[in-house]
């Protein structure tokens, strides 16, 4: 059952974000198809230059397929995470893995990353079970996300780690200057998933509430 | 002579295929994943035809574009990119792009633009030459 709620949470800048989101993807797997592409190109030239009497190296050949295969792999893996972020606003608010979601999170936003050349890890840890409004959380995630990448280059390490209230997310490292995000859309997001969002001995942390299940 | 043609992705496996497929049809090919790099191999060394991405970390394909019109506007520039913008592709044009291909790009048609692109820049530099000989022949009254 899908509600407008969070849409409406979100207003005009839930658009722009799921257009985002959706733009970087549509990146990723041009570029995986461009791979593909080229390799595939690659060996028919190898196969026309073997039919003009020039021996076939087989390792020429597996190299290409073995290209071929890493990008059809990495296309999928890129559709999975599409498709995932699709689906957060089928049921607005329910139980998830905070650690999933996070990992969902850097998934989508790996080529933003890398243009802005700041290095997503996620941290070993355990599962943290959160009832919340998945899409807000998405959301929430992308706007920490951004005010790290806007700040400069770097690595940042994010931690999952469950609260007292329910969890919480922890951006370290990366530019010193990331500042939380701010603004009354910020706010209202923050708001609507009993969130907040400070910095903390130069981390930006993420403080999450479990919500009630029924609104 | 073969046409010198420089390749910036940052995709290095992009590259490494491009240039030998390149390589295999007679062009002189340097590949670059650094646009710092890139950008200062342009400006110095040999180069017909740039094939320029336009999403690089550390340096937009437009600013590449900009900086490297300013200093060699001879220079022939073809981009291919997965960003499918069309406002970028209208600035990339304006910008002095002779092309903007997306990604899968149709490798015949690359090639066929390259080869433009190359009888462009002869264009360009003959036109060049002959208005310095006419400058010339104004100056000293010939």
């Amino acid at each position: 059952m899908t509600t407008d709620l969070d849409w409406r949470t979100l207003g005009p800048a839930g658009l722009e974000y799921f257009g985002r989101m959706c733009a970087g993807v549509s990146h990723e797997l041009k570029n995986s198809l461009a791979m593909i592409n080229e390799n595939a190109g690659l060996m028919q030239d190898l196969a026309a230059l073997a039919q003009r009497g020039q021996p076939l190296e087989p390792q020429r050949l597996a190299q290409g397929m073995e290209r071929i295969a890493r990008h059809v792999e990495r296309a999928n893996a890129v559709l999975g995470s599409l498709n995932r972020f699709a689906h957060l606003p089928d049921v607005p608010r329910r139980p998830v893995e905070l650690r999933e979601e996070v990992a969902l999170a850097l998934a989508l936003h790996r080529r933003q990353a890398a243009q802005a050349q700041v290095e997503l890890t996620l941290a070993p840890g355990g599962d943290v079970s959160l009832s919340t409004r998945p899409f807000l959380l998405a959301a929430a995630l992308d706007l920490c996300l951004g005010a790290l990448l806007a700040a400069g280059p770097g690595a940042v390490a994010v931690a999952v780690a469950p609260s007292a209230a329910g969890g919480e997310v922890v951006f370290a490292g990366g530019a010193p200057q990331a500042a939380p995000p701010r603004g009354p859309e910020a706010d209202a997001l923050l708001a609507a998933l009993g969130a907040q969002c400070v910095q903390d001995g130069g981390a930006l942390r993420l403080a999450l509430a479990h919500l009630p299940a029924t609104y | 002579m073969s046409k010198k043609v420089l390749l910036v992705d940052d995709e290095k496996d992009f590259l490494d295929v491009l240039s030998e497929r390149m390589k295999g049809r007679g062009l002189d090919v340097t590949a670059s994943s650094d646009p710092g790099q890139a950008l200062e191999m342009a400006r110095t060394a040999p180069v017909d035809v740039i094939v320029l991405d336009l999403k690089m970390p550390g340096m937009d394909g437009i600013e590449f574009l900009r900086t490297i019109k300013q200093a060699r506007p001879e220079l022939q520039v073809i981009l291919l990119t997965g960003h499918a913008s069309v406002d970028k592709g209208i600035q990339a044009v304006r910008l002095g792009a002779l092309d903007v291909l997306e990604k899968p790009a149709n490798f015949g048609t690359l090639m066929e633009r390259i080869e433009r692109a190359s009888a462009k820049k002869l264009v360009l530099l003959e036109k060049h030459d002959q208005e310095k000989i006419q400058e010339i022949i104004t100056q000293r009254g010939w």
